[in-house]
């Protein structure tokens, strides 16, 4: 059989003390079979400790270029198991128009006229859920479906 | 990344080890592109001669500009021109 120690500092003169919950059901608390300390409401929690569902979007994810694997008006699964973010930029023109969908509902959409003198163009960004579906439509001029950028936070 | 379409030509991705639902065939990206642009013809044909003249218009700085150094008949010129182009039926 294990044994079970609790161990006063040597020096300090405080006492600490377990205390029960106003409650009359039996409990038993598992001490985790390994070394470490207790985590309390002021601990500090760097982003690399968190695991799962608990790591923010952007930790370990990097833009990546997704231009020549993506197409307008297609719409892709977000497979990698955590959300990622979208960013779109509608091709240069006169015109040009963007919009952004998750799961079948506009997101965002934007649109630009250009003049002879400025480069200004439509573009979109958004997160996508883990597990979602995402899609952007563009529309240069009118009648073409060229973007110049598709990077994803992935 | 794979492409595929469903029989009414709307367009999916998805990864390579990925499950494809049934019923979707595999398309090069040249054919997405192609799918794309024909979509995208049929909506251009599909607005009004309103929206139509609200792209072609050049935009407030360049009429400006126009009028600055052309004069008002080379603004009216421009303008005109894209009236004519797409007609009020």
């Amino acid at each position: 059989m294990s044994k079970v120690t609790i161990q006063g500092d040597a020096s300090g003169t405080g006492i600490f003390t377990i205390a029960s919950p106003n409650s009359n059901t039996d409990r038993t608390l598992v001490l985790p079979d390994e070394a470490g300390t207790v985590l309390t409401s002021v601990s500090s929690i760097t982003s690399t400790q968190l695991t799962g569902d608990a790591i923010p979007i952007g930790v370990g994810q990097t833009w990546t270029d997704v231009l020549g694997s993506r197409a307008t008006g297609t719409t892709y699964t977000n497979s990698t198991g955590r959300p990622i973010m979208v960013a779109v930029t509608a091709g240069e023109a006169t015109y040009s128009y963007c919009r952004g969908w998750v799961d079948g509902v506009t997101i965002t959409e934007q649109q630009s006229r250009d003049s002879a003198t400025s480069t200004s163009q439509a573009g979109v960004i958004f997160i996508v859920p883990a597990g979602s579906t995402y899609q952007v439509t563009v529309s240069v001029n009118g009648n073409s479906s060229d973007f110049d950028a598709w990077f994803e936070l992935r | 990344m794979k492409h595929y379409k469903d029989s009414n030509n709307n367009l999916f991705g998805f990864e390579e080890n990925a499950v494809i639902p049934s019923g979707l065939t595999e398309i090069t990206m040249d054919e997405v592109k192609a799918i794309n642009n024909v979509k995208a013809q049929a909506a251009y044909e599909a607005l009004s001669y309103a929206e139509k003249r609200a792209q072609a218009y050049p935009s407030i700085p360049d009429q400006l500009d126009t009028i600055y150094h052309e004069g008002i008949d080379a603004w009216k010129a421009t303008i005109a021109a894209v009236k004519q182009e797409y007609p009020k039926p």
